[in-house]
């Protein structure tokens, strides 16, 4: 039921998307999907169906114009408020309408760019086994197809570009520096390119016919690839529905994975960049990266390395992190939050409006740090010396200070 | 029923008031009774309770506040104040003189001459 209210909670927020961000926003936003959920439960109860049900229940909203002439006439005249656990609640409702906006445009991504190369590439002539002809090079001069079939080299290629629809995809590194592109899994319904510049394109599909297949959610198949071990410029994966594994120990400049609704697990040895984006699945990840963004709606997250610059987001989910922090900021909205740095980081904040917060650091510090923790209702304890402080308790002395801020969650700080 | 619908919706502030009059409720359960009181006829839009809601708030004819409803859950409690008391008695004799206005006008029977 988490999940449909989460849904009703983005719905209703986008409603109120001309609303200003308030307090009384985000508490407005709370009670209505509230009520929405008793109605759809209601609606379940006689009967309808989940969709039906749902349906049922947003039409019970009706125009919201009125409360939100009434929202900004309050915002307005709070405009001077400086409260930090407001701002903690209009920075988390914030994050709530950024992270499903964008779970809606996931799919919508994916989808418009293959929509777009299958537009493309429609003049070019095929052969009959799907792939297309070499007559069809004036279409392709700056990509050439190829068929998973036949050896392919890494040699020349730097990146690596996944783009799916339907289907899980799994990437690992074999032991060999040099060698093969190796495919398995479904690699009939693969259509593979690579660009003048050294790219390797994935696409699922390798006819219009079956690509539309793919689009309309009628067809589904895995890919599997096998990439040497050696310096890549990136690896990009994007798909709508499936689970995107990557494994190996091997450096990679840059590595993106998007999927809207499947998992996301990985063990890399080391990446400069670092994206992951789940709409409603989790994330696992071993490794270490220079500036990470990971980013879950209603998934778990559990990350695990050297992280320099690290942004963590969930709305409903948990974060549990552990390793090496250097900045950190992690959010969530109910999700409860087990933050465990083996170093001193140089700046970390993390927020939660209803969920708990663990931070473990090292017992006996090279330097001097501390906390300023914020909580409306929650219970705060620490291993190190605690005192109370304007809007909260600080715990420890000089040093960089940290910020925890919750309004319902407790607050627990633990040495290593 | 568009006239009734209009009559009701005219009257939400004191539909609320009325229910509210019998003790704190929160915003499900005020148009749960609604529907319970009309037998399912009508029922009120989220959106109307809640513009009504506030309406009656910075009136100061009604006050709200954050109820524990089970561990983790917590729900906007909503409850009538002495001038809401006020206001709803009044209202009330404003309703039943529109009702006793109404009544002669919709008497295709009524004795103008008596009246």
């Amino acid at each position: 039921m988490e999940a449909v209210r989460m849904r009703f909670i983005a719905e209703v927020s986008a409603r109120f998307a001309a609303a200003r961000d308030s307090e009384a926003k985000a508490e407005l936003i709370e009670e209505l999907a509230d009520n929405l959920v008793l109605r759809y439960q209601e609606q379940l109860a006689s009967g309808a169906g989940e969709d039906e049900a749902y349906a049922a229940a947003l039409n019970g909203l009706g125009d919201v114009s009125e409360l939100i002439s009434y929202l900004n006439s309050v915002s307005a005249g709070q405009a001077a408020s400086s409260d930090p656990l407001e701002s903690l609640l209009n920075d988390l409702e914030d994050i709530t309408q950024n992270v499903f906006f964008k779970a809606k445009t996931a799919i919508e991504d994916v989808k418009k760019r293959l929509r777009e190369e299958e537009s493309a590439s429609c003049g070019a002539p095929r052969s009959r086994s799907g792939g297309r002809r070499e007559s069809g090079r004036q279409a392709s001069a700056e990509r050439e197809s190829l068929s998973p079939e036949l050896p392919l080299s890494a040699k020349d290629l730097r990146g690596v570009d996944v783009r799916i629809v339907n289907g899980d995809v799994k990437l690992s590194f074999s032991e060999s520096e040099d060698g093969n592109v190796l495919f398995s899994g479904n690699v009939e319904e693969l259509e593979l390119s690579r660009t003048a510049d050294g790219v390797l394109l994935i696409r699922q599909g390798r006819t219009a016919s079956s690509s539309s297949l793919f689009r309309l959610g009628l067809s589904s198949s895995d890919v599997e690839l096998c990439l040497p071990r050696r310096d890549w410029e990136f690896v990009q994966v994007n798909t709508a529905n499936g689970d995107v594994e990557l494994d190996g120990r091997c450096p990679v400049g840059s590595v993106s994975v998007k999927t809207a609704t499947g998992d996301i697990c990985g063990e890399l040895e080391a990446c400069s960049e670092l994206t992951l984006y789940t709409a409603s699945g989790d994330v696992d990840w071993h490794g270490s990266a220079g500036t990470a963004c990971v980013e879950s709606a209603s998934g778990d997250l559990s990350l695990d390395g050297r992280f320099e610059d690290l942004t963590v987001t969930t709305v409903s989910g948990d974060v549990d992190l552990t390793g090496s922090l250097g900045e950190a900021k992690c959010s969530t909205i109910s999700g409860e939050l087990a933050l465990e740095s083996l170093t001193l980081p140089r700046s970390l904040s993390a927020s939660s409006k209803s969920g708990d917060c663990f931070l473990r650091l090292p017992g006996a510090p090279e330097q001097p740090f501390s906390v300023r923790v914020s909580t409306r209702s929650g219970d705060v304890s620490s291993a190190f010396p605690l005192r109370r402080a304007p809007g909260g308790f600080i715990c420890g002395q000089g040093g960089p200070e940290y910020a925890l801020s919750t309004v319902s969650g407790d607050v627990q700080i633990e040495k290593l | 029923m568009s006239m009734t619908a209009d009559t009701l919706r005219g009257n939400t502030d004191t539909i609320i008031l009325t229910l509210l009059m019998r003790g704190d409720s929160y915003g499900y359960e005020i148009n749960k009774s609604v529907q319970r009181r009309t037998k399912g006829e009508y029922g009120f839009k989220e959106a109307t309770l809640y513009t009504a809601f506030k309406r009656l708030e910075q009136n100061g004819f009604i006050r709200s506040y954050w109820g524990e409803d089970g561990p983790g859950a917590r729900r906007r409690y909503y409850s009538i104040t002495e001038e809401g008391r006020r206001q709803w008695e009044e209202n009330v004799r404003d309703w039943e003189t529109t009702r006793s206005l109404l009544d002669a006008l919709f008497d295709p029977d009524y004795d103008d001459e008596e009246g």
